[in-house]
């Protein structure tokens, strides 16, 4: 006997009212784990296409919000100090310091290179220097 | 060249159908279960020692599982023993629900099963021959009428006619033997060590 043929007969002498039951029942069931498994794999797509974008933004903010920014107590650029700032500073001798103040007593007071400039009129009213 | 077609056609179908089952196509199902309820069924009722309770069980079990699990197959036969693998599984689970962890292991390790190997043959064998030797045991006109009804797919009124038997009678004898051969079949797969 072929295959096909004891198959068939097969299908035929054991099959009844209820294994027909059963084969329309096991039908449904199929179907409903098949929508169910659609309808999850819909629900978890979604959930990742929602999901990804927020999570995305936030970690997007985080790493905007925690960008070390320029403040003001932070440290000035070097920058400021190139030859720009070094040329306000204008190096004289103590002649050029005298003539800074032409109507003022003054006096270069202590060892050289730890001189005080000492204004004597003030000293003479508060007994003490003036300026260093 | 001619003579690759029909396999290569078959291939592209079972290819078809179980593309189609793993996208969640409600008529690929109906079609798959068209052509597999039976044979899964004559599979499970083999491996089930003729316990048609629990070959029912597991094949219930084996088409929740084809969903969960199905992707797509070339082959025919290896789709076959990929769904035997799986009915088999489902069969030992129903049986020995106290093996959990087994079970849970084997459901995982069939996400990644290997194309399974052509064995568990031996079922389907094991069927056909329950099924001749049964029928050897019948009267040379009981296998013809068997065979007239279910293989030639004759109609009970043409059966009559060829019989001179009544449109009962013939009902009656069909359903008498088909009962009788069932019983013979189910009490030599029941008898049979497969496991």
């Amino acid at each position: 006997m072929k295959r096909g043929e004891s198959n068939r007969l097969l299908t035929g002498v054991l099959g009844d009212e209820h294994l027909d039951d059963f084969r329309r029942a096991s039908l449904e069931f199929g179907l409903d784990a098949l929508r169910r498994r659609r309808r999850n794999r819909r629900l978890a797509r979604t959930c990742s296409i929602v999901t990804l974008p927020t999570v995305v933004t936030v970690l997007l903010y985080k790493l905007i919000t925690l960008a070390p920014e320029p403040s003001m107590s932070a440290p000035r650029p070097l920058i400021a100090a190139g030859p720009s700032s070094r040329s306000e500073v204008k190096i004289i001798n103590d002649e050029q310091l005298f003539a800074l103040f032409p109507n003022r007593p003054i006096a270069l007071v202590g060892e050289p290179g730890h001189q005080e400039l000492v204004f004597l009129d003030q000293m003479a009213a508060e007994d003490q220097p003036v300026a260093r | 060249m001619d003579a690759t077609k029909p396999s290569d056609q078959a291939a592209s179908q079972t290819w078809l159908l179980t593309h189609q089952l793993a996208a969640g196509d409600e008529a690929a199902f109906r079609e798959f279960h068209k052509q597999y309820f039976d044979r899964l069924y004559h599979f499970l009722l083999v491996v089930s020692h003729g316990q048609e309770q629990e070959a029912q069980d597991a094949l219930q079990q084996t088409l929740l599982r084809v969903v969960r699990y199905i992707r797509p197959f070339d082959s025919e036969d290896i789709f076959w023993c990929w769904l035997k693998t799986v009915a088999r599984s489902a069969a030992r689970d129903a049986n020995r629900k106290q093996r959990r962890y087994a079970a849970v292991l084997e459901t995982f390790a069939l996400r990644f099963l290997p194309t399974p190997s052509g064995n568990g043959i031996g079922e389907a064998d094991l069927l056909t021959v329950a099924l001749e030797e049964s029928l050897a045991e019948l009267s040379e006109p009981e296998r013809r009428l068997l065979a007239a009804k279910y293989i030639e797919g004759r109609t009970v009124n043409e059966l009559g006619a060829e019989t001179g038997l009544t449109f009962k009678a013939v009902e009656s004898r069909l359903d008498r033997l088909r009962r009788a051969i069932r019983q013979s079949i189910l009490k030599k797969i029941s008898n049979h060590e497969t496991r």
